[in-house]
């Protein structure tokens, strides 16, 4: 009869218990999945097009909360094209970007308490100033605090899609208008994005956006329940649970 | 939403059926700008003080306009921009993405809640298409955004090595 060892039983009860998508559970079997190069896409000048360029090096990851995923799929969104040909959102040249993408954890920090190895996340890349995190490339740097795991029903390549979307709207209605998300009974655990901000260092935000974290909304004019909404357009991007 | 009530201007013979099915309160559509202003303004009883847009800043305008102007402050959320003049009583947002980023904290309560949410199925996520040819499809399937061709839907590009990397366990 064959035994198995401390460590597969582990990982098939693991694989038993744990709801998301995970691909490897080791470094061990995702160093099939490195490169010593990769491809990615390059913008040379505005109003051009993007340029297929081999050969490039892997982004290194800086820090322990930095995470190595090796893209699956990339989500496009309008500032894909808006970017370059109106002139914006480009750091340097040639630049690459993509902000919205899923793949595979292929190099985790073992310190990290919820993102590991093997785990496939989507990860919604809004630090366009920092190259390493583009979509538009084989390899991505991203950061545990950034990358959600992806259900194991969930198609993969659809998460793609999900991200900055539902990180836009969240930060919208919850630190712009100050709507308080924890009162949502399903499914628990739900921030309040205007106390969770105000918990912080200010001095962890940019200069350039503190003044809308910490003062845009005053409690006293945060949304009550009954309260109206308007909200023009937005028709293909409703990720935001706030109709659920 | 969080016991708000929500008034959404959309396209309605196109998209009413889902949003309505997704929980929007009213449904008011986009022709004619001045009288979804209009509705907007009968319908709340002139008490609106939160408006989200998601187009750019002529309709982040219209919304301007249906907002109260008495009592305590409006808030006009511009994703897509903003009007250049403010409007008396109404205060400008634009999302502070940096936050995310740059804000271990924040990212993270957004990330875990994500991924409950996905879990719960309780996020209606877009509906996708797939593009072809991996990264060097995109210029293509960039095109097809640009010249508005996409709607209700997102486009997504599986990199080719999706497959292989699919069957690794």
């Amino acid at each position: 009869m064959e035994v198995l060892t401390d460590e597969e039983s582990r990982q098939l009860m693991e694989s038993m218990t744990n709801p998301f998508t995970r691909l490897a559970h080791n470094e061990k079997e995702t160093a099939g999945l490195l490169n010593s190069s990769q491809q990615v896409l390059l913008i040379h000048r505005p109003g051009e097009e993007y340029k297929l360029t081999q050969n490039q090096g892997i982004p290194e990851q800086k820090a322990e909360h930095e995470i190595l995923v090796k893209v699956i799929a990339v989500g496009l969104n309008p500032v894909d094209w808006k970017g370059p040909d109106y002139n914006f959102g480009l750091p340097a040249l040639p630049w690459i970007n993509g902000r919205d993408l899923a793949g595979v954890v292929v190099k985790a920090h073992k310190n990290l308490r919820r993102i590991r190895v093997g785990d496939v996340v989507l990860s919604p890349s809004t630090d366009y100033r920092d190259i390493r995190k583009a979509a538009f490339q084989e390899y991505v740097v991203s950061t545990e605090h950034n990358s959600a795991r992806v259900p194991a029903d969930f198609d993969v390549l659809s998460s793609a899609a999900v991200g900055v979307a539902f990180v836009t709207a969240a930060m919208a209605l919850g630190i712009c208008c100050g709507l308080n998300f924890a009162v949502a009974k399903e499914p628990r655990g739900a921030p309040d994005l205007f106390r969770l901000a105000r918990e912080v260092d200010p001095q962890a935000f940019a200069a350039d956006i503190r003044d809308e974290v910490l003062d845009g909304v005053k409690e006293s004019e945060r949304p009550k329940p009954g309260d109206w909404i308007a909200i023009w357009g937005g028709e293909i991007s409703p990720s935001e649970p706030c109709y659920g | 939403m969080a016991d708000l009530r929500t008034i959404c201007v959309v396209d309605v013979a196109r998209y009413g059926e889902s949003l309505m099915a997704a929980g929007a309160d009213i449904l008011v559509d986009r022709i004619d700008p001045d009288r979804a202003v209009a509705i907007i303004q009968g319908v709340t009883r002139g008490q609106l003080r939160f408006a989200l847009d998601t187009v750019g800043r002529d309709t982040a305008g219209k919304l301007q306009e249906a907002l109260s102007r008495t009592g305590n402050k409006s808030h006009l959320v511009g994703l897509g921009g903003l009007p250049k003049a403010k409007a008396e009583n109404v205060l400008h947002h634009q999302v502070p993405l940096k936050a995310f980023h740059d804000v271990p904290k924040i990212g993270e309560s957004l990330m875990t809640w994500l991924e409950k949410l996905l879990l719960a199925k309780r996020l209606i996520t877009p509906q996708v298409e797939h593009t072809i040819g991996g990264l060097n499809g995109i210029n293509r399937a960039l095109d097809r955004l640009r010249k508005g061709t996409i709607t209700g839907k997102r486009l997504v590009v599986p990199l080719q090595n999706h497959t292989m990397l699919r069957q690794v366990i």
